[in-house]
């Protein structure tokens, strides 16, 4: 028995050294970048819903009910959002990353413990009962054994699953990785830059259009401070529409981060290699650019200047 | 340069001219701007909602695997609740056990 116990012990000591808490950390890094995603999905819905009200108020006509209808059919409505290419590809992204961290956290070593302790006290109480019907001194097991019984039971428990998660996750992310790299590259560039970005900007184009109409046509009349009262709103609807290419970079960047950080995981995994430090640094980028992500959006919320993408520094606001 | 980022192109370019228009020209050009909308419009949200074959094989081989790795997750945390099954059993029989003596011995 001693023999098994030390055989396991060194067993479950080796997969220690194959911890999928890279890959954990992986799936929720990933995870939270496509989260990111779908609020491009939502700044279209609403550019489209401002693009359409804005060419309304830019006719002198008058309107019932039935020209709002049209705002119905170009928007992605929830119901709607599974027929489309962006949010399928980027929700199958999302689920997936999700998956495997959960996958990499599952079977915990703190779940077994916590079972097989209470296995333990089960046995021990077990043994009590034992002396109580037989109204005997006698144990039927001592509380030793009921120990080392519920600890076999633990280590090899720890051990399957283990086993049974690291295999798992290197075929799962050797076999998706090809997919993953397709799915990214087409939400890169033809969806995110060549359908969203182009349009969002032209529609937000389009509003701002209306109000320097409004300012041509009352310029004469107001005075320097009127003006430029008018002019600073109008420049933040222009600062708006500047930022739209800022945004699909950023959610570019944070795409090709996962396909990066995914390929080497792939090549790591080839190798057998659950810690290697290129896999952590990839995921260590994952992190930053969603990091970016929000900070660009309080840059956005507090950048009184212009928003521009800068080669070097990346998203900046330039005053 | 895709179309949609060609139209796009040209409605910013109007966008930009009709604002300093007047009369029947300014109307003029906002009816180009709206036409050329409207094909940009349809443009995106075909481009955005039809998937090529291959996309849509990425997405299902990768949902594939989301659900290969949803049943393996469930397959291992069912190794600690089975532990955990056992214990209660354990338990209960042992109680159940004790209850049945005293009976046995009352009768």
């Amino acid at each position: 028995m001693k023999f098994s116990i030390v055989l396991i012990s060194l067993l479950i000591m080796g997969c220690a050294s194959t911890p999928t808490g890279q890959i954990e950390a992986f799936g929720i890094a990933a995870s939270g970048v496509t989260s990111k995603i779908d609020s491009v999905i939502s700044d279209y819905n609403e550019a489209n819903i401002n693009n359409k009200l804005a060419k309304m108020a830019q006719r002198s006509k008058k309107y019932t009910k039935s020209d709002l209808d049209p705002i119905r059919r170009i928007l992605i409505r929830d119901a709607d959002k599974k027929k489309f290419a962006l949010y399928k590809a980027n929700k199958a992204l999302g689920a997936y990353a999700w998956s495997l961290s959960e996958l990499a956290s599952a079977g915990s070593r703190e779940k077994i413990s916590l079972a097989s302790v209470k296995l333990a006290n089960s046995l021990q109480s077990m043994n009590k009962h034992y002396k109580t019907i037989k109204n005997s001194s006698e144990d039927l097991l001592t509380d030793e054994k009921s120990s080392e019984i519920s600890r076999v039971i633990a280590e090899f428990s720890t051990f399957y699953a283990e086993n049974k998660r690291g295999r798992a996750l290197k075929k799962i992310i050797i076999a998706s990785d090809s997919q993953i790299q397709l799915i990214g590259k087409v939400i890169n560039e033809q969806l995110l830059k060549s359908a969203l970005e182009s349009r969002i900007y032209s529609m937000r184009g389009t509003v701002l259009a209306g109000y320097f109409d409004d300012y041509n046509n009352k310029t004469e009349k107001r005075s320097f401070s009127d003006r430029k009262k008018a002019l600073d709103a109008i420049y933040l609807r222009y600062v708006e529409m500047e930022s739209t290419g800022a945004i699909v970079l950023q959610a570019q960047k944070a795409i090709t981060s996962i396909m990066k950080a995914h390929a080497k995981l792939k090549t790591e995994l080839e190798k057998d290699d659950f810690t290697s430090k290129e896999v952590f640094n990839v995921i260590g980028d994952i992190v930053t650019v969603h990091k970016n992500y929000d900070d660009l959006e309080e840059l956005m919320l507090n950048c009184s200047g212009e928003v521009v993408a800068d080669e070097k520094k990346g998203i900046i606001c330039k005053d | 340069m895709t179309e949609l980022e060609e139209l796009s192109l040209t409605i910013n370019e109007l966008n930009d001219l009709w604002p300093l228009l007047e009369g029947e020209e300014k109307t003029r050009i906002l009816d180009e701007r709206d036409k050329l909308d409207e094909l940009a419009s349809t443009l995106a949200h075909k481009t955005i909602n039809e998937s090529e074959p291959a996309l849509n094989e990425a997405i299902e081989s990768l949902n594939e695997a989301t659900g290969l790795a949803n049943e393996t997750r469930k397959s291992i945390n069912n190794i600690s609740e089975t532990t955990a099954k056992v214990a209660r059993l354990v338990g209960k029989v042992s109680k159940a056990a004790v209850k049945v003596t005293g009976l046995i011995a009352v009768l």
